[in-house]
Formats: C-alpha cells, sequence, structure tokens
C-alpha cells in the first residue's frame, strides 16, 4: 500500500491522505460520530426539546417514555435535553484544554528538542514530574488548588495533556534537526526561529494532529471523572460525568438517569478514538501497525 | 388512667413517634461481635468542647458520660449523678456515684465534674458547647461525691442543659496528659472507650469492661465513612456494614420491605433549613428575603426529594419542643413566584436581558454554602432550591464543600456567602437552647450561633425574659413573640424537621433510636449469631 501511494506522485499529499482516511471505515466512522456531536453542541438551543436546568419535581425519575424521550433525572430534568447540552462542555472542555497542551507542549518540546543540553534537562524533567502522577490525580491536584468551575477544569486537563506534547514534539525535533536541509538552511545563515518555525516544526504537524485527535478522548474523559467526582463543572451546568455521578444515586431504581449520559461519554470517547486511529494511519502510513 | 397520665402519654408519643426498640424477638442479647456503621461524614473533633454536631456526638456520647442523660422517651435520667434536688432557682444539687472510673484509671469525683465545667466556661476559652448551655457559672464542690451546678440567674431549663450530651465529663488526668490531642483521643467512663480514628475512614471504639452500669453486648463499633449514599447503600446489602446512618430515601420502601433489614426511626427534632446572611446585599432588605421564601416550593421538595423519610416544617423549632410556635410560613409567604417577583422588583430589581434581575446593571446573584450528604439531601435541597429561583430571576451559585469547611465557614466572624445550608436539633427540647444562641444580637459567631447576623434589641429582650422566668406559662408566651418576629423578619426558609432513621440488617437487635440525633442509642445493640 506504502508503495502504492509513493506511486502515485502527481497527487498532493493533502489529497492521498484523504484518500487513505476515506479506505478506513472505522476512520469514517469516527469522523462522523465526531461531525454529529458538534452540529449537537452547535445547534443545542435549537435540537434540545426542554430546557435542560428546569426542573418538574413531580416527574422525578419519570422513566424514557412519550413526555421524556430518554426519561428525567432525579429532579424531573428532561435527560434529553441535558445530554444534548452536555456535548457542549464536553467539546468545548476537550477542544480547549487540547488548544493549551497543544500550544504548551509544542513550545516547550520545541525549545528542549532543538536547543538540547541543559534546557533540554530543566524542561523535560518537569514534565517527567508532572508524568510521573496518575493522570486523575495530578487534575485533582490542580482543580483543589484552583477551585472547581468550566475554567478550571480546562485549565487542569490542558496542563495534565501538556507533557505528552511537549515529549512527542521534542522527539520528532531532535530527529529532523539533524537532517541535511535543516543543516543546509543553517549553513545560509538561517535564523533559529526561521529553522523552527519553517522547517522544524511542519515536520511535526502530523504527529500533533493525531496526538490532538486522541487526547480529546482522553480529556472529555478526564472532564467527566472530575465531574463525577464533584470537582468539575458545577450544577446545574449539564455535564455527562456530573449526570452519571448523580444517577448512580438510583441505579437500582431508575437506572436509565446514570446509563444514557454513561453511553454519550463512551460514544464520543469513541468516535474521538476511531478518529485518532484513522488521522495516524492516513498521515503516517509507516506507523500503521 | 388519669387525664394527667394521658397527656403525658400523648406528649411522649408525639415526641418518640415510633421509637420503640426494634424488637428483639424471644432470644435474650448475645455478648461479642463487631458493629459496623457506615455514614456520610467523618467527626471534625471527639470533643464537646469544640464539636458540638452529630458525627462527633455519635461517637463521644458512648465514651463521655454527662451527670444525668435524656432517654428516647425526652425524659431525663440518672447517669453519673445518682439524684439531684434543685436547691434554689439558680442551683441544683447532685449527689454522684462512688464506683466510676474513667477509662484511664482515673477516679470519678466532684473535683472530676467542677474539672469538666471549669474547661468548658473558662472565659478565655470558650467551649463549642459551653454557647449553649445557658448562664452557668460552674460547679461547687460540696464534698468528694456531691456538686452543686450553679447559674449567673434563674435558668429554667438547667437540667436539661446538664443532660446534654455536650456534657459528658472528661477525664482531668487524661486532659492534662494529652493536651489538645484529648480531642482526637477522648477519655471518660462510658460504656465504650475510643481506640483509633483514622480520619475520614473510621473510628473506632470498644467495650468498656470496667463500666460502672450494664456492660456492652458487643466488643467493638465502627463508624465508617462512607460518603457516598449509593456506596452506603451498596455496602449494607453486601454485608460490608451492619448499619446505615442517613440511608437513600429514594430506597426505603425496597429496603423496609426486605424481612433482612430493619428500619428503625423516631421523629427528631432536627430544623433542616437555608439560612440567609444579613449583612450581604440585598438579602438585608426583608422584602428579598420574603420573595425568597415564596419562591421555594417546599412542599415539592419534601414530597419529591425527602420522599417521606421527614416532616414538613414550619419554624426555626420542631413540634415538640417547648415554646414551639407555627410560624405560619404557608399563609405569610405561600409559594407563588409571581409574588415573588413582584417583592424583588420592589426592591428595586428588573429583569435583564438573560432574564436575571439586575439592580444598576449588576445581576441578582446569590452564594450558597452547603455540604453533600451532612443532612439528608442537603445537596439536592439545595440544587432544586437553585432551579426555583432561577425561576424568579435569581442566579443561585452554590459551593459543594466538606462539612468540616461549611462548619469553620459558619463559624466564622465574618461570613463569606449569602446563604448557607444547616441543621439545628433543640438538643434540650426547648425553645430557649435555639431562640438565644441562634438570634440574640451578641450571639454572633464565633461566640454563639447567630449566623444571620440578627440584630433586634426587642428579640433579645423577650428570650432573656423567657430563659430566667420560671412560669412555664409566660416562657410559651414570650417564645410565642419571640417566633412572630422571627417570622415577621423571616432569614431562613425551613425546608424539614428530620427522621431519625437508621436502616441496618436484621441481625442487628436493640437499637433504640433517639429524637436527637447526637443520642442514638448503639449503646446497647447486640449482633444475633
Amino acid at each position: 500500500m506504502t508503495a502504492a501511494v509513493q506511486g502515485t506522485p502527481h497527487v498532493s499529499a493533502g489529497a492521498a491522505m484523504w484518500k487513505r482516511f476515506r479506505r478506513n471505515r472505522l476512520a469514517l466512522m469516527g469522523l462522523v460520530i465526531v461531525g454529529f456531536l458538534m452540529v449537537l453542541a452547535i445547534l443545542s438551543p435549537m435540537l434540545a426539546p426542554a430546557d435542560p436546568a428546569r426542573q418538574t419535581l413531580d416527574d422525578k425519575r419519570m422513566a424514557p417514555g412519550i413526555k421524556y424521550k430518554l426519561g428525567a433525572d432525579e429532579f424531573g430534568r428532561d435527560i434529553a435535553s441535558r445530554l444534548i447540552y452536555g456535548s457542549r462542555v464536553a467539546l468545548v472542555v476537550g477542544l480547549v484544554s487540547v488548544l493549551i497542551a497543544l500550544l504548551l507542549g509544542t513550545a516547550l518540546g520545541t525549545v528542549a528538542g532543538y536547543l538540547g543540553g541543559g534546557v533540554d534537562e530543566v524542561v523535560m524533567r518537569a514534565m517527567d514530574v508532572l508524568l510521573a502522577f496518575p493522570y486523575l490525580l495530578l487534575a485533582i491536584a490542580i482543580v483543589s488548588a484552583l477551585g472547581p468551575g468550566l475554567a478550571n477544569t480546562i485549565l487542569a486537563v490542558g496542563i495534565w495533556a501538556t507533557p505528552a506534547f511537549a515529549r512527542v514534539v521534542r522527539g520528532s525535533v531532535i530527529s529532523v534537526k539533524e537532517q541535511e536541509y535543516v543543516q543546509a538552511a543553517r549553513a545560509i545563515g538561517a535564523s533559529t526561529s526561521r529553522i523552527i518555525v519553517r522547517h522544524v516544526l511542519p515536520n511535526c504537524i502530523s504527529v500533533v494532529v493525531v496526538y490532538s485527535a486522541l487526547y480529546m478522548a482522553s480529556a472529555i474523559l478526564l472532564e467527566a471523572a472530575l465531574s463525577f467526582l464533584g470537582l468539575g463543572i458545577q450544577p446545574p451546568t449539564p455535564s455527562w460525568g456530573l449526570m452519571v455521578s448523580t444517577g448512580r444515586d438510583y441505579l437500582v431504581i431508575a437506572p436509565h438517569i446514570a446509563t444514557f449520559p454513561g453511553l454519550a461519554i463512551a460514544f464520543a470517547v469513541l468516535g474521538f478514538n476511531l478518529l485518532g486511529d484513522g488521522l495516524r494511519d492516513a498521515l503516517d502510513p509507516k506507523l500503521r501497525t | 388512667m388519669t387525664r394527667a397520665r394521658l397527656g403525658l402519654l400523648a406528649a411522649a408519643l408525639a415526641l418518640v413517634l415510633a421509637a420503640a426498640p426494634v424488637s428483639s424477638g424471644p432470644a435474650a442479647p448475645v455478648r461479642g461481635g463487631t458493629l459496623t456503621i457506615g455514614r456520610p461524614v467523618d467527626a471534625v473533633s471527639l470533643d464537646p468542647h469544640f464539636e458540638t454536631t452529630a458525627p462527633g456526638a455519635w461517637i463521644y456520647q458512648m465514651i463521655l458520660e454527662p451527670l444525668v442523660t435524656m432517654g428516647p422517651d425526652m425524659k431525663v435520667r440518672a447517669a453519673l449523678a445518682t439524684a439531684w434536688r434543685v436547691m434554689s432557682p439558680t442551683r441544683i444539687r447532685f449527689t454522684l456515684r462512688r464506683d466510676v472510673k474513667f477509662h484511664d484509671g482515673t477516679p470519678f469525683n466532684a473535683a472530676a465534674v467542677k474539672f469538666t465545667f471549669d474547661r468548658a466556661f473558662d472565659p478565655r476559652s470558650i467551649s463549642r458547647w459551653a454557647s449553649l448551655a445557658g448562664p452557668i457559672k460552674g460547679v461547687e464542690v460540696v464534698d468528694d461525691f456531691t456538686a452543686d451546678l450553679v447559674t449567673t440567674e434563674p435558668y429554667a431549663p438547667l437540667l436539661h442543659s446538664a443532660a446534654m450530651v455536650f456534657a459528658g465529663i472528661v477525664s482531668p488526668t487524661a486532659v492534662a496528659r494529652l493536651g489538645a490531642d484529648f480531642s482526637r483521643r477522648p477519655v471518660g467512663t462510658g460504656p465504650f472507650k475510643f481506640e483509633e480514628w483514622r480520619t475520614n475512614d473510621r473510628i473506632t471504639v470498644v467495650r468498656n469492661d470496667d463500666y460502672w452500669g450494664p456492660k456492652a453486648h458487643l466488643d467493638r463499633i465502627v463508624f465508617r465513612v462512607i460518603p457516598e449514599e449509593s456506596a452506603r447503600m451498596i455496602a449494607l446489602r453486601t454485608g460490608e456494614v451492619d448499619m446505615v446512618l442517613v440511608p437513600a430515601p429514594a430506597q426505603l420502601a425496597t429496603f423496609a420491605r426486605d424481612p433482612g433489614y430493619t428500619l428503625a426511626q423516631a421523629t427528631g427534632l432536627r430544623v433542616v433549613f437555608i439560612g440567609m446572611n444579613l449583612t450581604r446585599s440585598p438579602l438585608s432588605d426583608v422584602r428579598v428575603r420574603r420573595a425568597l421564601v415564596m419562591a421555594s416550593n417546599r412542599k415539592a421538595i419534601l414530597q419529591n426529594i425527602l420522599e417521606g423519610a421527614a416532616g414538613p416544617s414550619d419554624g426555626i423549632l420542631a413540634p415538640g419542643v417547648f415554646g414551639y410556635k407555627s410560624l405560619g410560613l404557608d399563609t405569610l409567604y405561600p409559594y407563588d413566584p409571581a409574588r415573588a417577583r413582584a417583592l424583588i422588583q420592589e426592591a428595586g430589581f428588573r429583569p435583564g436581558p438573560d432574564g436575571i434581575m439586575q439592580r444598576d446593571g449588576i445581576p441578582l446573584t446569590l452564594t450558597l454554602i452547603t455540604a453533600r450528604g451532612r443532612y439528608f439531601k442537603d445537596a439536592e435541597i439545595a440544587e432544586a432550591y437553585q432551579a426555583q429561583l432561577r425561576e424568579i430571576g435569581v442566579r443561585l451559585e452554590i459551593s459543594f464543600l466538606e462539612w468540616a469547611t461549611v462548619f469553620t465557614m459558619v463559624r466564622a466572624a465574618v461570613l463569606d456567602a449569602h446563604m448557607f445550608v444547616l441543621g439545628w436539633v433543640t438538643t434540650t427540647a426547648d425553645a430557649d437552647y435555639t431562640l438565644l444562641p441562634m438570634f440574640r444580637s451578641d450571639q454572633v459567631p464565633p461566640r454563639g450561633w447567630n449566623t444571620w447576623r440578627y440584630f433586634n434589641a426587642e428579640f433579645d429582650k423577650l428570650v432573656d425574659q423567657a430563659r430566667t422566668s420560671l412560669s412555664p406559662r409566660e416562657r410559651e408566651e414570650l417564645y410565642g413573640r419571640a417566633q412572630e418576629m422571627i417570622a415577621r423578619d423571616i432569614m431562613f426558609v425551613p425546608f424539614y424537621v428530620t427522621k431519625e432513621i437508621a436502616l441496618m440488617r436484621s441481625h442487628v437487635k436493640d437499637f433504640v433510636p433517639h429524637p436527637i440525633e447526637y443520642n442514638q442509642g448503639f449503646q446497647y445493640v447486640w449482633i444475633q449469631k
């Protein structure tokens, strides 16, 4: 397959990538799931049948049916509407925190990888310290220090994901910086910043893109975990993790309350994982296992 | 049966609904075994000097014994004192037991009683419970086994103060030896001795084999902290715990039908409410406070969130407390979102573009602090109230905190929140216990419990008068007037009166629920083999 792709030189890199991606059914499925979630998040007010925070206490724990398609929760809120609005929280936390990790991680990884020596040691040992924490523990520590809420949850998830990006970017930078074309650029007097921006970073894009998609899944999961523990999103904002958390008190008598948000989390994580895997295969066929 | 006795019986029944001991069957108690109890929160301290709330009291009541105690029938019984006599309106003389030793071997005597009260009422370090005990001056030693409890002024409910769980007698040598550590390793005379405290995990007490009275049947009682309601219920199902305090209301019906479990309950004396901080704008405006009561659909919350695990409340006192008067909140401030909105607008607020009321461009946002699981459904009530306030255009921001944090915050000189979820038990079953420390102008924390910062000289006069009057009828009338003032100036939304509920596996026998949650009767429980 690799040979086939290399054998069609007139196809641009992007088109070749899309061609490889398209052939991967699982990847397409991931793309569809992610696209679906995006639509849900953007059009929440139009798609949600009810106000997600409105309580009708008398309808508490009502089973799925005509009045509430996916049932009502312990406060008589419409679970379907809360799931739809919850997609906003999941995606916003995922996107923004991954963006934070991407920017911070890329900057740190590039500096460490390109400059090497003492700078590399200091930066990467600091990243190792962060990596040494069990993932939930680090996020809990950050949120405990900053207080719960949307912004701090995003920050915690972002900081948690930074070392992974720093490491992978540093790796590619190191492998690229000794290449002949980089040495050539240096020989003709290109500045360090120009070399990094024009010659080194473009080589990291594919790996960063793949990592971003995969980390979106982890970020959504971590947000759900934090909210589940009461440290993330605060009520009445609908967060899937929070919904599972409160619904679990009623698992025996009204299992639908925790089940649907649980499925939503699984669905979103699956979508981003498939997309990430697909992107990896498409962008860098040599990585394919 | 005479009319007087009937009246007494009725009163006792009203107080102790269903407080009969759990049926023990024909079997006689068996010695031995460990009772493991799952409860939502850990103790703040095991010393009434520092903690006067149930999580600590549940445990230290078995270690530290007062001179007299309050039975599940709400009558005063002998404990470390065998007899008592009212000598004058300011003095009660107690005759003490002669056969008692503290767990550390120190002999119990009048000096220990004096030491306990001196420690609590030392003006340099007033203890937590001193603020709740009335105008107690101290204890005077008459002889080795006779002690007088003396007040600075006539104080009607004095014997009830001595019977509070907080008035447990401490070992003077242990306090001297352990210092501040005493609050984590209390030493008293009770049927159980302290063994171990692993913070936020478990507290263990073991039987005192040298106890002066009938010895406990159990070898050991373990109080485990299981914050999650569902986890607590699962622990009960799997047998990891034998008993659950604060069980899940939604599951009570299922367990009650199951012969493998026993449900014990007594109508409690605790009112759980959302309090308002009058020093914070706009809660200083009574119109806003009234609107906040009218916005609350208390009936729907009682029906759908408490689900029968609590009763309705109409005031800061529970019915059954001496001096209780219904505040008539359902008539004064009935659930009426439209009128609530109108009152908020009267106070100068206008609906903003997002539907939230605002004044001078500042949205009407209130902050509320609550624990999760300290009281039955505390966090859920806060969330339901949040949605109800939203209907009248008030945004409520809730901080769900650990109980110890909430406790510390409401006990601080400055309260950094508009509202708070709190529960209050009138431990002596006398209105003085609540109306004075919670509402008198000089009782602002850290001294007392005037957490709303209510300042009303007229009110102060009423409770002072009621405290010293020895005529029950006059006291009742004065407390009635005081409660009318509270209703007029309203500073809390009461949500329910507790039922003290414990759910246990049916091999747990002779648990006696107590209307005062501090006094739950774990002492003579036994486990059927």
